[in-house]
């Protein structure tokens, strides 16, 4: 049975059409990419599912189907976040008010989420305010607090762009962890397809509102049916793999290091 | 890929020398030194906080070090006069940000041309057309604002800004970070195409080693304020020699499927 499952989906903004039509089911316990450009309609594609459409944005025609409650992660996880409140408070709250937890249980809960999403020292961390953690645990946090209110479905909008790439390479594999021990339903949008091609077996490529393609990963990439998925892929540049990978690497990125942007 | 002129013993384009850089008391880059051949590319790879882009910004002579120097063909960089601002050119992360919103394409580039005095005023007008030519763009964004152009354009728009100025050197901040993927490229491709037929030096900044890799023949690895690493590129993308390095690898996003050769 499919978790969404989009039929005819329009999506207008004040300047006219934005989205025309589009058919895409996702099963349950799929991890699904949604590559396009800016302006390709992937990210309204995506809020659409959740109601979150721009002001002035709204659909106007097809239906969206959901079966499973729903959780989001967004590009920026400090604007996702209330910087006056701790982050322990987010996660706690939404246990509370949509999961009705007594405070302790909530708070016993709150820590159990941030052991799972891979944050240091949870039981303090609960006290932190966003400011001062490091963009990686902001999504860390922004991705426990999806977590909280127990979804099926995690729609994820650009969820590592703004992160460093050691960072996004274990957000992305804390995704497929999530999706495979819980079963979630992902759906995962970029304009990175190499990306898109760590997480997501099946992608769909939109263009200007349409999807063009849509298929296995791995069929779409090495086999590209549409023109538009062609030039996409030739886009994405080669990083050559090392000969002779060093042995300590990975006990290496753990050592302690300045956190925080000095741009 | 350009060939490096490492083998010759002549002075170097640019040099960074033992510099050390405090924004109030925190010190965030410590002694940092590597040298830059003319005609060639050096990328500075480092994730955020390594002090890469601070780095960018004292070579711009924006920042001021506390200790160290910059060298542009071995003579230390002081105050910066007209000719030094000139000589050193930056292109941002951020077109948009980086041009100014109420004049016309025409308008900006006429006005550095007249400045600096780099045409008789008769030519500036041919003088902009070609630069247009230079970047790829059709001599109709002359007239266009800022806001009516795409990301891709602006950022060629300030590319030819930088090279109004026949700059000795090219620094380029994360050039293509705020772009579409699609878009990158055909960037990316036009800074390569012009360093080769100009024989550009530039210092090329960035988190990607997909972009490194595209345009460098060296490449300096930063972490926390320091080097951890200066390779050529080819040795560096063969077998890095820091771990660091091999972690920063390992982490790229790599179309998962497609032929490792390609």
């Amino acid at each position: 049975m499919s978790a969404i499952e989009l039929a005819g989906l329009s999506i207008e903004g004040p300047r006219g059409p934005l989205v025309h039509g589009i058919d895409l089911s996702v099963e349950a316990g799929e991890a699904i990419g949604i590559v396009g450009e800016s302006g390709s309609g992937k990210s309204l594609t995506l809020r659409s599912i959740i109601g979150l459409l721009p002001r002035g944005v709204r659909v106007s025609a097809g239906q969206v189907t959901t079966s499973g409650r729903l959780g989001m992660i967004f590009q920026d996880p400090l604007s996702a976040l209330d910087p006056l409140t701790t982050v322990g408070k987010h996660v706690i709250e939404i246990c509370r008010h949509v999961r009705g937890m007594s405070r302790a249980a909530a708070r016993a809960r709150a820590v159990e989420l941030f052991t799972e999403v891979g944050l240091p020292d949870p039981e303090a961390k609960l006290r932190s305010y966003p400011h001062q953690l490091s963009g990686g645990q902001r999504q860390r946090v922004v991705l426990a607090v999806a977590l909280a209110a127990e979804p099926e479905i995690l729609l994820c909008d650009e969820p590592t762009t703004a992160l460093d790439v050691t960072v996004q390479a274990q957000v992305l594999a804390l995704i497929e962890t999530l999706r495979r021990e819980r079963g979630l339903t992902v759906v995962f949008v970029s304009h990175d397809l190499a990306v898109i091609s760590q997480v997501c077996s099946t992608v769909a490529v939109m263009q200007a509102g349409r999807i063009v393609e849509r298929g296995p990963t791995a069929e779409v990439v090495t086999e590209p049916r549409h023109p538009y998925t062609r030039s996409l892929i030739d886009a994405v540049l080669e990083v050559p793999r090392p000969d002779a990978p060093a042995s300590d690497a990975a006990a290496d990125l753990n050592a302690p290091r300045t956190e925080g942007d000095v741009r | 890929m350009s060939t490096a002129s490492q083998s010759r013993t002549s002075i170097p384009r640019l040099e960074v020398r033992g510099l050390q850089v405090s924004y109030g008391a925190t010190r965030v880059v410590h002694g940092v030194s590597f040298a830059v051949q003319a005609g060639s590319v050096v990328g500075v790879v480092g994730e955020s906080g390594s002090g890469k882009t601070t780095i960018a910004r004292v070579i711009a002579g924006e920042l001021e070090p506390s200790a160290g120097a910059v060298l542009l063909d071995g003579h230390a960089l002081g105050p910066r006069t007209r000719e030094l601002r000139r000589a050193i050119q930056v292109v941002y992360q951020d077109p948009f940000s980086s041009l100014n919103p109420r004049m016309t394409v025409v308008q900006v580039l006429a006005e550095l041309l007249r400045v600096h005095k780099i045409v008789p005023r008769a030519q500036i007008r041919g003088r902009c057309a070609e630069l247009m030519d230079l970047v790829r763009l059709p001599a109709s964004v002359l007239d266009a604002y800022p806001r009516q152009l795409s990301g891709g354009q602006r950022q060629r728009v300030a590319i030819a800004r930088a090279l109004a100025l026949g700059p000795r050197i090219l620094v380029a901040d994360e050039p293509t970070s705020a772009l579409d993927v699609s878009v990158q490229r055909t960037v990316l491709d036009l800074l390569a195409d012009l360093q080769r037929t100009l024989g550009l030096t530039i210092v090329l900044i960035s988190h990607d080693l997909a972009v490194i890799h595209r345009l460098c023949d060296r490449v300096v690895v930063m972490r926390a304020g320091e080097i951890v690493e200066d390779s050529g590129a080819q040795e560096f993308f063969a077998a890095p020699r820091s771990p660091y390095s091999q972690a920063l690898l390992d982490a790229a996003p790599r179309l998962a499927g497609r032929p490792a050769d390609l």
